[in-house]
């Protein structure tokens, strides 16, 4: 697969993810706030009255994992951040981090724009102006990258190791 | 148009807590790697004695425990913080970074990279202002 298409699958995967994670963990958050184990259903009701079973002061510690990994929209966001992981290593391997870093940083552009359209988030001018700044930050930060010599960061290591 | 923020204290907090998490995450786990070696074979033998060494190499257990903790901290700040301060928020870690490389790896620093540190700590004021 050729390199644009590429950064352009990693860019949306980890800003649809991002924006899924929050959703699932907005979703739990209002869940939680009144959980009440007799008005559970499903496996939510198995699982959280198996932790209670150990200790039941333990059930309502346990609502908050059985609820975050029976969410749909978080497992969905996991699911994307995982593609992109490997995405950005398929990348790291075909080209320099230099290159990679900053345009993945674009994500926070796309991340801004979807948690406006799917999570309603208002995003102030001040915010974007901000986003704007860490985007161009970033791009200098990665320019000056790979310019230290190897053998200096391979004795470091060796040093470490001993 | 002001965006009012629930609990900022833990907000910055456990920002804080997924910069540096990640950043020596990234530290220690490419230490480990490059303890544990190129891996350069497809040799299923020589690949299990590999992972054997990776998973037992104490560089990389608690690279993957503080990138763990720092998913964690933001799974928890995602359940009342908006994404759009968050995600460019965590750009902090170039900093961090950054400074890492300077006085860790004693790496040369350029003009260009110092400015555009300088940058990314602006942006994230106007974040978070």
């Amino acid at each position: 697969m050729k390199l644009l298409p590429l950064i352009v699958i990693a860019v949306f995967t980890v800003s649809l993810g991002d924006a899924f994670l929050t959703k699932g963990m907005k979703q739990v958050a209002l869940l939680m706030d009144n959980f009440n184990l007799s008005q559970a259903t499903g496996i939510t009701y198995y699982l959280v009255s198996l932790i209670g079973s150990i200790n039941p002061d333990w059930a309502i510690y346990g609502a908050w994992p059985v609820l975050t990994v029976t969410n749909l929209n978080f497992l969905l966001g996991l699911g994307l951040q995982t593609t992109f992981f490997i995405l950005f290593l398929t990348l790291l391997s075909r080209a320099d981090l230099s290159y990679v870093l900053p345009v993945t940083s674009f994500s926070y552009i796309l991340t801004a724009i979807l948690a406006m359209l799917m999570l309603k988030e208002e995003v102030s001018l001040r915010r974007w102006f901000g986003i704007l700044l860490i985007c161009f930050g970033v791009l200098m930060v990665a320019r000056g990258e790979s310019r230290t010599d190897k053998n200096v960061l391979d004795s470091k290591v060796s040093e470490g190791n001993s | 148009m002001v965006v009012e923020l629930v609990k900022p204290l833990e907000t910055f907090l456990l920002i804080a807590v997924i910069v540096f998490g990640g950043s020596f995450g990234d530290i220690l786990l490419s230490r480990g790697m490059k303890q544990v070696g190129e891996v350069d074979t497809l040799n299923l033998r020589a690949l299990i004695s590999i992972a054997k060494k990776v998973i037992t190499n104490i560089s990389v257990i608690s690279g993957i425990a503080c990138m763990a903790i720092a998913f964690f901290s933001l799974l928890t700040v995602l359940s009342w913080a908006p994404i759009s301060l968050v995600s460019p928020a965590t750009a902090f870690s170039y900093v961090v970074n950054t400074i890492g490389a300077k006085y860790y790896l004693n790496e040369k620093i350029d003009k260009g990279r110092l400015i555009g540190t300088a940058l990314v700590c602006l942006g994230v004021v106007f974040l978070v202002l």
